[in-house]
């Protein structure tokens, strides 16, 4: 599928107990794997999800990772800091009224009715949506309210994931990722190219961020190419 | 751009049908083009003894000599001083009734005729080139006849005695459908690797967790199937538009 059709053909999906086994699993490898890595890292578990170019699976992978995370019994807060197009709302059916740019424009409270935190149906699983579209985005997520919200919410929440837009289009994934411990990176199968990611990366290195690591979105697996025949047929029978 | 043997097999393993797919259409494309297209095309070769020994002088030819004549006998065969005769002769022969094929121009007679010169030897060959294998046999013979004719009566350059008819063809020259097939079917195989190889080494997208090493040195740390959600009911699956 083109980049194109992907940003018309936009869809999201949540785990759930609908969720086909073998999708959980690959969630939940990818759970441990993040534990692993923020376990080494001193500071607040507070980590960017980005990508280098629209439609790789960004804002996907960083709700069902927070999820994944949820489900493991941490209190997580997913912050959507795409300020220009945000999408976290839609995913969790949220309104997206008050929201990060409201709380750091001082218009509206952190929590409580109107407040820019919000809780989902999922258990242990707070979300921050955008709020709606300011002026100046960048500014916003380079002021010292960021820095100090970052901070107070590194205190109430086991885990925070951000939601950041991507790398090539704006320079937003650059500034929060220095603001973090670090910025996973999603690529997408078949798409993403690899001269494209690695400016990506070296953006956000050369921007003071620390790339904690990469995450293939939307692979098709194709018989004993990435997993061999008898784990990937394990996997795919064991729920069954 | 570095390329190992190892990882050029997996390159085409991976492609494997496109190149089968092309393969065998490039097979049968060359199987109808030989059954279809092209007419079958007979040869048959009469062969010529040169005697260029002058008995009256008593004299040899060096060598040298004796193939710069032989090469001239050959080629005066190939030119209407001598085709003019054959073409006087098939419309003889087309008027008497022993030669029912088409009376060629000496231009056409040109154009399926070829000769040689046998090396180390006083002969020379005459080989015609025709969709009908009788008349490939016909002509041949009678441009043989007329260049003896030629050479020794009408310029008394020697004996010329035909050593060889020729004879009638019983295969085409042409290729069969057969083999045909079987060449174009490696034509078509080399050509799909060679398209399948370029095409890979020029795909810049990301297909697997080395693609992202070489890019990138950094951890992968893990990897989402490819999942359509779309016959799962989800309550929190938005299509997008606004939210609740």
């Amino acid at each position: 599928m083109k980049r194109k059709d992907m940003d018309n053909n936009r869809r999201y999906f949540i785990l759930d107990e609908n969720t086909p086994f073998h999708i959980k699993e690959a969630y939940k490898a990818v759970r441990t794997n993040i534990l692993s890595v923020l376990s080494i890292c001193d500071g607040p578990k507070i980590a960017v999800f980005t990508s280098a170019e629209p439609g790789d699976g960004k804002t996907g992978t960083c709700a069902n990772v927070s999820v994944s995370f949820a489900q493991m019994g941490a209190k997580v807060l997913l912050i959507d800091a795409d300020l220009r197009k945000p999408k976290i709302n839609r995913v969790f059916n949220l309104k997206n009224t008050s929201g990060l740019s409201k709380y750091l424009c001082g218009q509206c409270p952190l929590t409580g009715e109107n407040g820019a935190i919000k809780e989902t149906n999922i258990e242990n699983l707070f979300v921050m949506t955008s709020g709606s579209i300011p002026p100046n985005p960048s500014e916003l997520l380079l002021s010292k309210n960021f820095d100090t919200m970052l901070r107070e919410l590194a205190d109430q929440f086991d885990y925070i994931f951000i939601d950041s837009p991507p790398v090539c289009a704006v320079t937003d994934a650059i500034v929060i990722s220095g603001k973090t411990l670090g910025s996973f990176v999603v690529v997408r199968h078949k798409l993403t190219k690899k001269d494209v990611l690695r400016t990506a990366v070296s953006e956000i290195q050369n921007g003071g961020g620390r790339i904690l690591g990469v995450v293939l979105n939307d692979f098709k697996y194709e018989k004993g190419r990435y997993v061999s025949d008898y784990r990937y047929e394990y996997r795919m029978s064991y729920h069954e | 751009m570095e390329l190992d043997v190892k990882k050029i097999v997996k390159i085409l393993l991976s492609k494997w049908m496109v190149i089968a797919a092309v393969s065998l259409f490039m097979a049968l494309l060359g199987f109808l083009y030989s059954t279809v297209f092209t007419v079958p095309m007979y040869s048959t070769t009469a062969t010529v003894w040169a005697g260029v020994f002058d008995e009256s002088t008593s004299e040899y030819q060096n060598t040298l000599t004796v193939q710069n004549r032989l090469r001239s006998f050959a080629y005066n065969t190939e030119m209407p001083c001598v085709l003019d005769d054959v073409h006087e002769t098939l419309q003889m022969a087309s008027d008497s009734g022993a030669y029912d094929g088409p009376v060629y121009t000496v231009k056409q007679l040109q154009g399926m005729v070829s000769t040689s010169v046998v090396s180390d030897t006083e002969h020379f060959t005459i080989t015609v080139r025709n969709a009908d294998r009788r008349y490939a046999q016909f002509i041949a013979n009678e441009i043989a006849k007329e260049t003896c004719h030629f050479h020794e009566v009408d310029k008394s350059q020697g004996r010329f005695t035909i050593v060889a008819e020729a004879t009638m063809p019983e295969y085409p020259d042409n290729m069969s459908a057969i083999s045909s097939a079987v060449i174009y079917f490696m034509v078509g195989f080399v050509l799909s690797c060679v398209a399948v190889i370029i095409v890979k080494l020029f795909d810049n997208r990301i297909t697997s967790e080395s693609d992202i090493k070489e890019a990138v040195d950094v951890t992968l740390i893990g990897v989402i199937p490819q999942y359509d959600f779309s016959s799962n009911a989800n309550k929190n699956t938005k299509e997008g538009g606004d939210a609740k």
